[in-house]
């Protein structure tokens, strides 16, 4: 299918009817749209979503406000999209109408015509004629919001991807086939139990309605209960890696508060030397300075020792002792008061004691320790400067060390590591419980399984006497048999269509990417993104987006390459225009780039939505040779511009005002570029 | 007990899959003529073979 235009009436913000003509040009297969936020991007998606098959994406804001807001205020009821398509070499046109004044399913419409030299041949039943060109199942892969993309990659969806692949693959009517056989055996069990006047074979019946039932039961348990353990199982690889992240933090933070400790201690080290200085001042300083006095004073005592100066010659208590007896060591009298007495007295005045002796004792002594500490001195100070600036080295190593591991240790919080870890350690204990409830589970499921089968021999071996409950039974074995081999042929039909998509996916990561990084799909259908060891490594949020485009992408060509499928079991694939609303939106510039190259060869038409943020210089410049048809969106408003900003797009050398102000009506216009 | 044979069963199985082909576009919950045409179709089958 190629769209060659669609026409939007009062369609949401697009008032009266606004035209949009696609290029179907092979070598200019891209029509860009440039529009920013708000002004429409999505709405045109969803306007050929929704003529097509009533749909919109979860993006479309009140999708039950069709009708434009301005329109409705001057009385319009109604709203609709046309689009007109080529398909199969003929061109058709489908109208869908959206009409307030009608009740229920009434309020929309479909119509269908193929168009032959101008003139409009109805077609009956549009809806089937709309799913023979593109499914509906299908087609959201085709019309695409890409700013939801990432989710198809992200480990909690892999449920999506594959209903996706099962979608693509076109296997829902095998599925409905299975459900409405499975339908069919409780109907033809119901018969069975009513089909005979055997009280027991009716009991028995109802006994393996309620074994049927248990089972139902017990698979949907072990569904949830394994995907239980599939999302468990995720958070713990991304706890994983966080943690590994941060492997060796508690290390260094151990470490680093040894540095600290060792920070401290040389930093005392440095005090007291720092000290030791400051008692050298005190002490050995002081025996440099006063050599020269110290050398003096003990000349000085020494030569007035030798002179018998000092000490005095006269003992004080030898002479008190002569003034109390009053007599003269010469046997003469002394008398106090005569002159002789006086004369004796006076030598008090120089007299020696024990104390005076002490003391010249100690100064000879604290003079030789000067002149003695004066030899150390110099060397003393020397070893403490040495000291000091050796204990300086290691505090400022230290520094160095404890800055160089806070660096590393930046934006890792400790006590979030603990908390992780506890996490780690809580889910791990949550799956193995989980595997302990699913093995217990699957034994009930084999017991139940057990319990029916023996049922089901009874019932037949009753049955057989009865000849209607014998046809019934062979009823029932026809339409068992039946649904197995789907299942089987489903399953196989799966299985490869994983592996081919699988293969796709890879194929086009290898072109659009430059790392080795492959993608492979988990048990559950799961992306992952390998490593070249073979590793599954944790997606970020714009690879998460790249994985999903490239997914999608996959799906896209898969579908086209089995546009001739013959099988009974499988719907065939389409070939649709690829129209994708914001596809580059968390992806890395270069990526972005590789992307906006690769995304024109996948199908015929591709539609690009893009805002200036995503179309950016770079991307519009991958692009460009490929662009056959270029819009703009226009937003006008009642409202005056006010402070608001003038929004402009720059384009061929020239200047698109995209908002403007002051308008008679609020709507946004398609101008082409 | 007689046995259901596979032709039989491939049979029916081609025309289950005729008629959800015919009934493309309905939904996949939908009561229609769909579930008793299979019902038909089975009966023929089975009266067919060994019934």
């Amino acid at each position: 299918m190629l769209i060659k235009n669609i026409e939007l009436n009062n369609f949401r913000q697009f008032y009266g009817t606004e035209k949009l003509e696609f290029s179907t040009d092979p070598k200019k297969n891209v029509t860009l749209i440039h529009a920013e936020n708000t002004f429409g991007k999505t709405t045109i998606l969803n306007a050929i979503l929704w003529a097509f098959f009533e749909q919109v994406t979860s993006k479309f804001e009140q999708p039950k406000k069709i009708v434009n807001f301005d329109a409705q205020e001057e009385g319009v009821h109604s709203a609709s999209v046309s689009v007109i398509f080529e398909f199969k070499k003929h061109t058709y046109c489908i109208k869908r109408t959206f009409d307030d004044r009608e009740q229920g399913t009434k309020k929309t419409t479909l119509s269908a015509h193929k168009i032959v030299k101008g003139n409009y041949e109805a077609l009956q039943a549009a809806e089937t004629f709309v799913g023979s060109v593109i499914p509906k199942e299908m087609a959201k892969y085709f019309f695409f919001d890409g700013e939801a993309a990432e989710a198809y990659s992200s480990a909690k969806n892999y449920k999506d991807v594959a209903v996706a692949i099962r979608n693509m693959l076109g296997c829902f009517l095998a599925e409905r086939a299975i459900d409405d056989l499975k339908g069919l055996t409780k109907e033809i069990n119901s018969e069975l139990g009513k089909s005979s006047t055997d009280d027991e074979l009716a009991k028995l019946e109802l006994e393996l309605q309620k074994t049927n039932e248990s089972i139902e039961e017990y698979e949907t348990l072990k569904d949830s209960t394994k995907d239980e353990i599939a999302t468990y199982r995720d958070q713990l690889k991304g706890l994983q890696e966080e943690l590994r992240q941060t492997e060796g933090s508690k290390d260094l933070q151990r470490l680093r508060e040894a540095k600290k400790q060792q920070h401290v201690s040389v930093s005392n080290d440095i005090v007291a030397g720092n000290k030791e200085i400051l008692h050298w001042i005190g002490n050995d300083a002081v025996a440099l300075i006063s050599e020269k006095l110290a050398t003096q004073s003990l000349d000085f005592i020494d030569d007035a020792s030798l002179k018998g100066r000092i000490p005095s010659p006269y003992d004080e208590d030898f002479v008190s002792k002569l003034l109390s007896e009053q007599k003269c060591v010469c046997a003469r009298e002394l008398k106090p008061g005569s002159p002789e007495w006086e004369s004796v007295a006076s030598l008090l005045k120089t007299a020696t004691n024990k104390e005076i002796l002490d003391r010249v004792v100690r100064a000879r002594a604290h003079i030789k320790m000067l002149q003695d500490n004066r030899k150390t001195a110099p060397d003393k100070l020397l070893e403490a400067q040495r000291r000091i600036a050796e204990k300086h080295g290691v505090r400022d190593k230290l520094e160095q060390e404890i800055k160089e591991i806070g660096d590393t240790l930046q934006g890792i919080s400790l006590d979030e590591v603990d908390a992780k870890e506890r996490s780690r350690d809580k889910l791990e204990k949550i799956i193995n419980q989980k595997h302990v409830e699913l093995g217990a589970i699957r034994n009930k499921i084999t017991g139940l399984k057990a319990e029916r089968d023996s049922t089901d021999k009874m019932i037949e071996k009753k049955a057989l006497k009865n000849e209607g409950s014998k046809k019934l039974l062979i009823r029932k074995q026809m339409v068992e048999q039946s649904a197995a081999m789907l299942k089987l042929a489903l399953s196989d039909y799966e299985q490869n269509a994983r592996r081919d998509i699988e293969k796709k996916t890879n194929s086009i990561l290898t072109t659009v990417t430059h790392n080795h990084r492959t993608c492979r799909f988990g048990e559950n259908f799961s992306i992952e993104l390998v490593k070249e060891n073979g590793v599954s490594c944790p997606k970020s949020s714009g690879e998460n987006q790249l994985l999903s485009l490239m997914f999608i992408s996959s799906l896209i060509q898969f579908a086209s390459s089995r546009m001739n499928e013959e099988s009974i079991l499988l719907r065939p694939g389409t070939v649709a225009p690829l129209i994708l609303d914001s596809p580059f939106g968390k992806l890395d510039t270069e990526y972005q780039v590789d992307a906006a190259k690769y995304i024109p060869t996948l199908t015929p038409q591709v539609v690009l939505l893009v805002s200036s943020s995503q179309g950016n210089e770079k991307v519009l410049d991958a692009v460009g040779s490929r662009v056959g048809m270029e819009y703009v969106l226009v937003a006008e408003y009642k409202a005056p511009a006010g402070r608001k900003k003038e929004t402009r797009l720059v384009r061929h050398g020239k200047e698109i005002p995209t908002a403007i102000y002051s308008q008679k009506n609020d709507r946004t216009r398609i101008e082409r570029i | 007990m007689p046995e259901v044979t596979q032709q039989q069963v491939e049979a029916f199985l081609m025309q289950v899959m005729e008629i959800q082909h015919e009934h493309a576009h309905e939904q996949k919950n939908a009561k229609s003529k769909r579930q008793s045409k299979i019902r038909e179709c089975l009966d023929k089958h089975a009266s067919g073979g060994a019934g």
